[in-house]
């Protein structure tokens, strides 16, 4: 028994708005569209929005055949993902999978909560690195607080001045009378004072 | 006791650090007068195996987990040693947020030039450079947050302070602080114009001395290192001998040509909303200038454009101490908080 050809496509939307000027359309999400065959075959805008992804065809020219090709005079077939509004999603294992994930993640949050803050036996740290890397260990003193600025961003490193490394540089030092200098600051502070008043 | 109250009292408090490319420099008052230290912005990394080498060789290093690092001016003279370049913790002036063994080896050294404070909290104006207005892209203000954490972190109060505004604070005094301050460093050249102790424009362009040193190096076939230590050696700008001291004029005028024509467009950002009445000097100053005959070679470039320069300049002369100027500058600034 021959197949019917009744010459039609029917463009379903993929996204949240489409247009197709040359058609005259205007679609939302989920929306399903005939158009006649020929007319889609000539509409460069649905041609576009096939490539783009944002519509799928369907060509009713065989049922067991799903619409593919190209409407457009252009060869190019589209690349779109292959999405099929129309089967229906059976969305319970999700659900359920979210559920008891969340339930999970609830409990370890009261577990936490109860549990005391952690303390780390230093000593005992040290000892341990010291039997693996003998060579490499070097506790810094403890009795130097590192400061730690609330108001800080903590994108920017600390402990960049060597905690704990000791080092001796070979700094060139120079003095000098240079008196120019402390009448400099003396007719700054003199020029700031006569501003303030 | 009451010689040692005098005493104390007499101490200035405050202190400047000029953190460049090349050097970093910090200026404190004495009961005498100005004390600076400076060490070289510079480091070089050995394995630690070359421990044996550097103890014999009295080469002061810091022993980190597995390698050997020396710093500052050692760094240099033993990366030359072993043919090796010594690494610089900042790249055209600013500190690269990816290099974090970087950002370490600066707060090693700005905490040797600045020592221990004398007073808890202690006042420290540190140089931060302008915005660089030819690269796109790229501001101080990440530098500018990782030394101010490094400074507190050396037990000090930090405060930023403008590169060639701080040349303006310790060079135009009798200018009552009015003129254009020059900054030709290593990594960037830095310019302020200030009116009254005003500043009306400040920025920074990225030639300056690194830019010389590799644009002759590519016109010659040479390397960069070679022409620094060419230029270090004595150059007379203004009587070059060689291809290779011509091809470091050659480029020494083109960054003066493209900072002065870079001062003319900057200020035409700023025409008719900052008044200049009188005349003001410009103040050249850097490590970059202290090239033989640099201020003669300097007033020659300028005297060709001076007829467009929208500025009336009474003089050009070079600041006093050129290393130190930025760092002596932020002292001037640093003592105004202890006295206030």
């Amino acid at each position: 028994m021959p197949l019917p050809v009744n010459g039609e496509v029917t463009i379903i939307c993929l996204t949240d708005l489409v247009e197709l000027p040359d058609l005259g359309l205007r679609l939302t999400r989920g929306t399903k569209v005939g158009v006649p065959l020929s007319s889609a075959m000539k509409s460069r805008d649905l041609s576009k929005a096939k490539m783009d992804g944002t519509v799928s065809t369907q060509t009713l020219r065989a049922s067991a055949i799903r619409a593919q090709e190209h409407v457009s005079s252009d060869t190019t077939t589209s690349q779109a993902p292959r999405y099929n509004p129309v089967a229906p999603v059976d969305l319970t294992p999700l659900l359920e999978a979210i559920r008891v994930l969340t339930e999970e993640v609830r409990a370890m949050r009261v577990e936490l909560a109860a549990r005391p803050a952690a303390v780390i036996n230093m000593d005992l740290l040290v000892a341990r690195l010291r039997e693996v890397t003998p060579d490499k260990v070097r506790e810094a003193p403890r009795d130097e607080p590192r400061v730690v600025f609330q108001d800080e961003p903590m994108f920017i490193p600390s402990g960049l001045t060597g905690d704990g490394l000791e080092t001796s540089l070979d700094v060139a030092a120079h003095s000098s009378e240079a008196p120019g200098l402390t009448d400099a600051a003396k007719a700054l502070k003199t020029v700031r004072s006569a501003r303030r008043r | 006791m009451a010689k040692a109250q005098v005493q104390e009292d007499q101490v200035c408090q405050g202190c400047g650090l000029d953190c460049g490319t090349g050097n970093v420099v910090a200026a404190r008052k004495t009961l005498t007068g100005v004390e600076t230290k400076r060490v070289r912005d510079a480091f070089l990394e050995l394995p630690l195996e070359s421990k044996k080498m550097l103890k014999l060789a009295n080469v002061s290093y810091v022993e980190r987990a597995d390698e050997l690092l020396i710093l500052g001016d050692a760094a240099l003279d033993t990366a030359n040693i072993f043919g090796r370049e010594a690494r610089r913790p900042l790249s055209a002036g600013l500190i690269s947020a990816s290099d974090l063994d970087a950002m370490e080896i600066l707060g090693l050294l700005i905490k040797n030039v600045l020592g221990v404070p004398q007073v808890p909290y202690e006042h420290c104006y540190f140089s931060v450079p302008a915005a660089p207005v030819d690269r796109p892209g790229h501001d101080v203000i990440y530098h500018r947050g990782v030394l101010e954490k490094i400074i507190k972190e050396c037990g000090y109060t930090p405060t930023a302070g403008n590169e060639s505004m701080a040349i303006i604070f310790s060079e135009t005094a009798k200018e009552n602080f009015s003129g254009i301050a020059l900054s030709f460093g290593a990594g960037m050249s830095n310019c302020a114009l200030a009116m009254n102790t005003i500043e009306g424009l400040s920025f920074s362009v990225s030639r300056a001395g690194d830019w010389i040193d590799k644009g002759a190096a590519t016109s010659l076939g040479s390397t960069a290192s070679r022409l620094c230590s060419i230029k270090e050696r004595g150059l007379d700008l203004n009587a070059p001998v060689g291809r290779e001291q011509e091809a470091l004029v050659f480029y020494y005028r083109s960054m003066v040509e493209y900072v002065i024509d870079q001062i003319a467009l900057q200020f035409a950002t700023i025409a008719g909303k900052f008044s200049i009445p009188k005349p003001i000097p410009i103040i050249v100053s850097g490590g970059t200038s202290k090239a033989g005959g640099f201020l003669e070679f300097f007033q020659g470039v300028f005297d060709k454009k001076r007829k467009r320069f929208p500025v009336e300049v009474s003089e050009i002369r070079a600041a006093s101490d050129p290393l130190n100027a930025v760092a002596n500058g932020l002292l001037v600034q640093a003592m105004q908080e202890e006295d206030a």
